[in-house]
């Protein structure tokens, strides 16, 4: 019986650089990623989604927060969806759009960072060009952006903020994080 | 402890309980926290500071501030140094090391000082003249001795070991400048509510008010700028930037700024850069960058004590130190008559005023106190060796001479509008203030308060940075209460112009930093350079890192002198970005070294590291290139056994760097019909087919595979190069062009780890794994997925090798597990991973093409490929492909080389000649794309281009590199070089 281990993005290159007082990094483990691609047919769609996760999206930069799933709009309809369930999440989204809309698995694309403490927007600001006080990125707001040329999309969380980044670029992508956190004590938790 | 000479005994923003150690050339000196090094120097009597450009003459500080033209110095040392550093700004710490630049041996020995005999021979645009001939002399001796000669100070010439980081700011109001009109205009726009950003490139907030005496509110002009300053950073929504300078101004509101965050620092703290190149997007900006003070050309203005008045007043007041012991001061109007004042007040001799006015007001008089003062009359030269000693005075009555050691100098004020004119403004002549004014067309939503728009007293200043705070707050959405206005003296600042003393009868400079005299002026319009942008090029005024700050006015307004014409007339050059010298690491940031661009690695790059393999940058990709074992040699010997073990075992190579694209929908058999040359809408589920996608213009834009995982869900994959640009393509199809078809897509490229699993003894090792995968189950081209441990794995029957083979699709966080599988799988099989070098060899020797020859000049004809264009449908590119240039017989078209010497190793990139044929560009036949050893054929071999190709198999030709010296002898062949019946390929 073949059992593959999953290893995620940031795997073994999270390394603290200070106490962790200004910002912290937390990489979630467990979580699913997938793309949503709404049907022809949006009126059935947008139903569907009502009844099965009680969320109404909007095709715009919104987040909608659901308690088991965050629904990105990252271009017109499509969302990035994101939620625990790990390798299952988007087969369980699959069933649940079945004939309404697709969905593309990304649990393996992308890598996921909390960036929390009350310096997170200054780290963000040395690479992301995103206006992100309160009044112009508002609390469901979320940005498909870049950091240092590398892909990023970006919305709020309590505390801070979550990056969903290429897995590819993760190296990259940490020592942009690394570099630019180390003057506020970047910690790991 | 000395605290120098020069330094007064009271007074100043310097905080004397805090003495700073420096050395400048070698010399222990000492200096106060709030000094500049150009204060500390002064202070402690070093007058010269280094040695002009040109003539190595000796030059002293001109001016307290960024339009500094003379005192540039080495900062540091070692790696950290610095070269053209302005000492007036460069902001005193304890340890700091400085050096004197553009001289040999010593400052005050000086060989190349010598220059100055040879003043003639270095006139304006003497390059172009001198140096032409013999001309073989240019490259080895000529250019070289100029650049000996030439140069502002040394590169460290190593790592600089500092870092560098860029960063974005947001704002509603955006204020340029921290003097009176900056300071009130961000006060008002703050309390607004507005988020407001304060640059100043200063240490201290206040500008020009650090440096006078007067009052505002009943108290001194410095405090009152230190508590508007205290209340701007408790403000919220405000924030103040200090040693940050506003460089540029772009479109949209966006604006450049450099934050010297550790330049005033030993060494940077821990995890700080030493800049921060910052990009500002407001909403709307206030432009109070105040005004910069003109020298006045006479002879000898270059002198170590010549300095302007302006300059004077600040080392006298902030910085409290004597410009000399006996000073005088030369101007053209009232405002420099302070200066008289100030020294006074502080205790210097105050040897003579020279106002080249006939007439000055009696309370603009009474400044000098009983100084002698001397009206219509002007310094016609200024004398001394090594600083200056004497002056010669022109007077109505005849030239006197004057002892003095320094001398205070002032042609007028000239607002700093550089940035207003980054997109493309041009400034206005105003006589009354004889100078240049704003623009008439400023860049949206930018507008100028103070002294930059002309507003040349503390009042006016004040007044116009209030109002102008409050409109931009406005302007972004708020709504400014009008607040009382800060009591302020209302001084006078009359001005006559003055910009030569003609009966000056030595060198006399226009501008300093290049060494550009007034006679240079004279020859570059005798000799028709008449227009400013041409004075500016063959005289090089204003072209040094001072940009001309203190040359420029002066140059233009000689020009129109010269050539009869009016100032306005005449005009003036347009500023540019950057404002300031930005060094290149502020622009790169991080992007330094192997980070000069973000690098992607592949899902196994561990597990390839482990494999010791040697990685090749493929585009943003870093690539398993070969795999070296022990006792190889050399690389060659390392790909020619991981491609021999494909053609005899089995190989794997991940290959998750190849384009992939979801595609959902009803009609995408019909949209792939669209996009590619060939047919799609047939292909059952379950299989997959190779296409070529053609561009608009009917030259081939990329080729791969696509697999119809179900009715209505189909999987793409692209070459790696162009996996992007396939999806724009896409996209572009998908939405502009065919909007009416149900047709979605997702990128999944990083999604899925893929590997290349090829050769004979393939199916044996997937079948440890998944089982059954013979020709019934998964047959050629077929398209199947099974269940890996739980986790859904793709399995492609595709070959790039001619082998056997599949491809397998994992989601890419089970990559690097899957490639341990693999070889886990392979053992007893000769598994072998293979690189990118192996994947060529193997798809040369079966004449598949890649990325050398779908170069985006070739057409599927081109490629061997036109059978695969349909003739029963539509595609994007059909109508261009069949252009008559496209489809000419003469086109070099694909075949196969080889070396009739088979030892010879021909290169790609080489070009066709027939045999005995010149090598002109009219005999060329084609050229060479990609060359392999071929293990199994034990000879190299090639693909290319060639006329006629397919009907020439057989002949020989010659392979000419010129480039890279290849001379061969080549015979045309097939392009498939093993298995041509592909046998081998359901082996």
């Amino acid at each position: 019986m073949v059992d593959l281990a999953a290893r995620s993005a940031f795997d073994g290159l999270l390394l603290p650089i200070g106490t962790g007082q200004g910002v912290t990094v937390h990489e979630p483990a467990g979580l699913g990623v997938a793309t949503i691609l709404a049907g022809p047919d949006r009126a059935a769609f947008a139903a569907r989604v009502r009844d099965m996760f009680a969320a109404t999206l909007s095709s715009g930069s919104m987040h909608i927060a659901t308690p088991a799933i965050s629904f990105l709009g990252t271009s017109r309809n499509v969302w990035l969806a994101v939620g625990a369930g790990g390798s299952t999440f988007a087969a369980d989204l699959a069933r649940s759009l079945a004939g309404v809309g697709e969905v593309a698995d990304q649990s393996g694309a992308y890598g996921i960072l909390d960036l929390t403490g009350p310096n997170a927007m200054a780290v963000l600001a040395k690479g992301l060009p995103i206006d992100l006080d309160s009044s112009a990125f508002a609390e469901d707001a979320v940005a498909v952006s870049h950091i240092e040329h590398i892909g990023v999309i970006v919305w709020r969380i309590p505390g801070g903020f979550r990056l969903a980044t290429p897995r590819s670029s993760a190296a990259s992508f940490w020592h942009w994080l690394s570099a630019s956190a180390a003057e506020y004590e970047l910690g790991v938790a | 402890m000395s605290v120098g000479p020069y330094r007064l005994p009271t007074g100043g923003a310097i905080d004397r309980a805090q003495a700073l150690s420096f050395r400048f050339d070698g010399t222990s000196l000492t200096g106060f926290a709030g000094d500049t090094l150009a204060s500390a120097l002064l202070a402690n009597g070093h007058r010269v500071v280094g040695r002009s450009f040109k003539y190595h003459r000796p030059r002293g500080v001109l001016t307290a501030g960024p339009e500094e033209p003379n005192a540039l110095v080495e900062l540091r040392s070692g790696a950290r140094r610095e070269p053209n550093t302005k000492a007036t700004t460069a902001e005193l710490f304890d340890g700091l090391e400085a050096a004197s630049q553009n001289r040999w041996p010593s400052l005050r020995f000086d060989i190349g000082a010598a220059a100055r005999l040879a003043g003639s021979a270095a006139s304006a645009g003497f390059y172009y003249k001198t140096f032409m001939w013999p001309a073989a002399f240019w490259e080895k001796v000529y250019e070289p001795a100029i650049r000996r000669a030439a140069g502002l100070g040394r590169a460290s010439g190593v790592e600089d070991p500092d870092t560098y980081e860029k960063a974005f700011a947001f704002c509603d109001v955006l204020v340029i400048g921290g003097g009176p009109a900056g300071l009130i205009a961000a006060l008002t726009a703050g309390r607004s509510g507005a988020r407001v950003i304060l640059c100043d490139e200063d240490f201290v907030l206040g500008g020009r008010l650090n440096a006078e005496r007067t009052e505002i509110d009943g108290q001194p002009a410095a405090i009152w700028a230190a508590a508007i300053a205290t209340e701007l950073e408790a403000l919220p929504n405000v924030r103040v930037m200090r040693r940050t300078a506003v460089v540029g101004v772009y479109d949209g509101g966006t604006y450049a700024a450099l934050e010297r965050v550790a330049d005033h620092l030993l060494e940077p703290p821990f995890g700080q850069p030493r800049q921060r190149f910052w990009r500002i997007v407001a909403k709307t900006a206030v432009l109070a960058t105040g005004a910069v003070e003109r020298p006045i050309v006479f002879g000898g203005n270059d002198k170590p004590g010549v300095m302007m008045a302006g300059a004077v007043r600040t080392y006298l007041n902030r910085f409290s130190v004597a410009p000399g012991r006996r000073v005088a001061f030369f101007a053209n109007n009232d405002d420099a008559w302070t200066t008289a004042a100030d020294l006074r007040a502080a205790g210097v001799d105050l040897v003579a005023v020279i106002d080249s006015r006939a007439e000055v007001a009696d309370h603009i008089r009474a400044k000098a106190g009983n100084a002698r003062v001397e009206l219509s009359a002007a310094v016609a030269d200024a004398k001394g060796g090594y600083g200056l000693t004497s002056l010669q005075i022109a007077t109505p009555k005849g030239r006197i001479a004057l002892d003095a050691d320094a001398l205070a100098v002032s042609g007028g004020w000239n607002p700093q509008l550089g940035l207003a004119t980054h997109l493309g403004g041009k400034p206005q002549w105003s006589e009354r203030h004889a100078a240049f004014l704003l623009p008439a067309d400023l860049p949206a939503g930018l507008t100028v308060a103070g002294a930059a728009n002309g507003m040349m007293t503390t009042a006016e200043a004040l007044a116009d940075g209030a109002a102008k705070g409050a409109t931009a707050a406005d302007a972004a959405g708020f709504t400014a209460a009008p607040a009382p206005l800060p009591r302020a003296s209302d001084e006078s600042f009359a001005v006559a112009p003055l910009w030569q003393v003609a009966a000056s009868r030595t060198k006399a400079f226009v501008d300093f930093q290049n060494d550009v005299t007034a006679s240079d002026l004279a020859l570059s319009v005798r000799e028709g350079f008449t227009s400013v942008e041409h004075l500016k090029r063959y005289t090089t005024l204003g072209m040094a890192t001072d940009q001309g700050r203190t040359s420029n006015v002066n140059g233009l307004a000689m020009l129109a002198a010269l050539t009869g014409r009016g100032i306005a007339e005449t005009g003036a050059t347009r500023a540019r970005p950057p404002e300031r010298p930005v060094a290149f690491g502020a622009l790169a940031g991080l992007h330094r070294g192997k980070h000069l661009k973000p690098t992607r690695l592949t899902p196994s790059h561990r597990w390839a590291a482990s494999e010791g393999a040697v990685f090749i940058e493929a585009g943003p990709w870093l690539r398993a290139q070969w795999y070296p074992r022990p006792g190889e040699k050399t690389w060659l010997d390392s790909v020619s056994r991981e491609a021999a073990a494909v053609r005899s075992a089995v190989g794997i190579c991940d290959v998750s760097t190849l384009g992939k694209i979801a595609l959902f929908g009803r009609d995408v058999g019909a949209f792939l019909d669209r996009v590619y040359c060939n047919t799609f809408s047939t292909l059952p589920v379950g299989k997959l087919r190779y296409g070529l996608m053609l561009r608009e213009d009917g030259f081939v834009m990329d080729d791969g595979t696509t697999a119809r995982l179900s009715e209505n869900e189909w999987v793409m994959s692209t070459t790696t190069a162009n996996a992007a640009k396939v999806m724009h393509h896409l996209e572009l199809a998908r939405q502009v062009l065919w909007p009416q078809l149900d047709v979605r897509l997702a990128s999944v490229t990083e999604q899925w780890a893929q590997f290349a699993i090829a050769g004979p003894n393939a199916r044996a090792l997937l079948e440890r794994l998944l089982g059954d995968v013979s020709d019934e189950v998964v047959p050629y081209l077929a398209a199947r997925i099974f269940d890996l441990g739980g986790i859904p794995a793709r399995l492609f029957r595709v070959s790039f090798s001619g082998e056997r083979a599949y491809e397998i699709a994992v989601p890419a966080q089970y990559g690097d597990a899957l490639a341990h599988e693999l070889m886990w799988a392979g053992e007893g099989l000769g598994v072998t991973p293979y690189g990118t070098e192996a994947l060529g060899v193997l798809r040369i020797e079966k004449g598949h093409v890649a990325g050398n020859e779908l170069n985006g000049q070739t057409t599927a004809r081109d490629l061997g490929l036109g059978k695969m264009m349909s003739a029963k449908k539509d595609y994007i590119g059909r109508v261009m492909a069949a252009r008559p240039a496209l489809i000419d017989p003469d086109r070099p078209m694909l075949a196969g080389f080889r070396a009739v010497d088979p030892t010879k190793r021909p290169r790609a990139g080489a070009h066709f000649l027939k045999i005995g044929a010149p090598e002109t560009p009219e005999n060329d036949e084609g050229y060479l794309t990609s060359v392999a050893f071929s293990p199994a054929l034990n000879r190299w071999i090639g693909l290319g281009f060639i006329k006629r190709g397919p009907e020439r198999v057989g002949e020989r030709i010659r392979a000419y590199d010129r480039m890279q010296g290849g001379d061969l002898e080549l015979e045309i062949c097939a392009p498939v070089f093993v298995d041509p019946e592909g046998t081998r390929v359901h082996g």
